[in-house]
């Protein structure tokens, strides 16, 4: 009896360990973290960012989407850069390095709430989403609790599990996405593109800088640590971000072909208007329930990675052994977080259209390229070896 | 009043399944922050239950970021 009892205890221990930095054991592969990325950057923008740039750039939306492609692609190739630099710890961990105890951990802890709003934005958004699209008889509290619930579960099970998870997703939503853009690409006509750069070069930049605020792909440096090390990681985390900036592209110009601009910019969830006008012969028709199951399993991946940064970030900055223990005490919180952010759906959209960019540039930007600056003047030119992490924090 | 006992009750869930195993680990500083996010995160929940109107943080950032953009 006594050793039945004893070892399940030994077994937890393990994982605890298992899901501590300090263990040398990377949790997730390299192929699933490309994966991850992709999801990651899908995430929500696939419905959504189609509308604010056809709102902005018009007939160049995608000009500004390959813009703000870019700009995401720069952002992560520097983040890879810092990431480097401290293969062992995540953002939060040579923030308190580099900042000090107690700004770092601030600065840790700013970040892990950022994460822990973006988490509750994702649930409502979901919630929104499905009920004025899809089951408008279904109050949005309940969508909200199955899917906080499963979030939550889901990211007590750990990294591994959720990264294999978007590893088993991964094939399905590539096939489902052949099914929804090949049809579109039929539509193609550079007549509806012109005339290009109509109101000047500024509506796209701004367009697409605003776009790029979207993926929030920052966020995944909570990750990177626990990633396999070696060349493949950073270039997984690139390729991932192009592979996930070549959908929500081919999305972008799809609403454009098929709905046109107006049409485009005056809808909240483009993509699934365009879904729904899909008919190949009479075969393949009602295609937006695939959309549906894209967008679900992308927003999914995105929420359990982000509520999960959010947890590992409290936990570093508050020194918390067991890394599991706040998973469920938070996931509840989301739930009154995500109902009082978004009241309705207008002021979702337009707080996503004005604000957010502004408010998210100083977490995803500002913050880990203070931190490479940082690193720059104190650690000089050489990257911090693996076996050597420059004065681990307590 | 089923708001509360519903929260209660999802609350005692959490606590049966996470503290026994800390309490014996004597980790007081996790228990503390569990505890106090835990009592939190109900304390929302139930009011919410309520349909009593929370703050909206979003409304709150608006409100930061138009302060900050007016004193440019």
């Amino acid at each position: 009896m006594g050793s039945a009892v004893d070892r399940p205890d030994v077994l937890e221990e393990a994982e605890i360990k298992l899901n501590n930095s300090d263990d040398k054991k990377p949790l997730v592969s390299i192929r699933a973290f490309t994966i991850l990325t992709m999801f990651y950057t899908v995430g929500t923008s696939i419905l959504i960012t189609p509308g604010g740039l056809n709102l902005h750039a018009k007939q160049d939306a995608w000009i500004a989407c390959l813009f703000g492609i870019a700009l995401d692609l720069a952002l992560v190739w520097v983040f890879s850069v810092l990431g480097e630099r401290y293969p062992d710890l995540t953002i939060i961990q040579y923030s308190r390095v580099l900042l000090g105890r107690w700004l770092g951990g601030a600065a840790g802890l700013l970040f892990s709430a950022f994460c822990y709003l973006l988490a509750a934005l994702l649930v409502a958004d979901l919630g929104y989403f499905l009920t004025t699209q899809v089951m408008s008889d279904t109050p949005i509290e309940a969508l909200a609790v199955i899917f906080i619930a499963a979030v939550a579960y889901t990211a007590r099970q750990g990294m591994r599990v959720y990264s294999l998870t978007a590893e088993m997703l991964f094939p399905w939503v590539t096939l489902l996405l052949v099914i929804l853009l090949f049809p579109v690409f039929n539509k193609f006509d550079v007549q509806t593109l012109r005339p290009v750069f109509e109101f000047g070069y500024i509506p796209v930049a701004k367009g697409g800088a605003s776009f790029s605020m979207l993926q929030e792909v920052a966020v995944l440096l909570v990750l990177y640590p626990f990633v396999s090390k070696g060349k493949g990681r950073r270039n997984g985390y690139l390729a991932g971000t192009a592979i996930g900036g070549a959908v929500l592209f081919s999305v972008t110009a799809g609403s454009e072909f098929v709905l046109g601009v107006e049409l485009t910019a005056n809808h909240v969830y483009p993509s699934y208007a365009l879904a729904k006008n899909i008919r190949m012969g009479h075969m393949i028709e009602r295609v937006e329930g695939l959309l549906m199951f894209i967008w679900v399993c992308s927003v999914f991946i995105k929420t359990v990675v982000t509520f999960h940064a959010s947890v590992i970030g409290l936990n570093q900055t508050l020194g918390i052994r067991d890394s599991k223990l706040l998973i469920w005490p938070l996931a509840i919180g989301l739930f009154p977080v995500a109902m009082a952010s978004y009241t309705n759906i207008v002021f979702a959209v337009n707080f996503v259209d004005k604000y957010w960019a502004a408010y998210a540039f100083p977490f995803i930007v500002l913050f880990p390229l203070l931190l490479l600056c940082l690193s720059f003047i104190r650690h000089g030119r050489r990257s911090v070896g693996y076996d050597r992490p420059p004065g681990r924090p307590s | 009043m089923w708001g509360v006992v519903g929260v209660a009750m999802v609350a005692a869930v959490i606590v049966w399944f996470e503290v026994p195993r800390q309490w014996k680990q004597r980790s007081w500083r996790d228990l503390s922050v569990f505890g106090v996010i835990l009592v939190c995160a109900s304390v929302l929940l139930s009011l919410e239950s309520y349909q009593v109107k929370l703050p909206n943080p979003l409304a709150g950032i608006e409100w930061v970021l138009r302060s900050i953009g007016r004193m440019f």
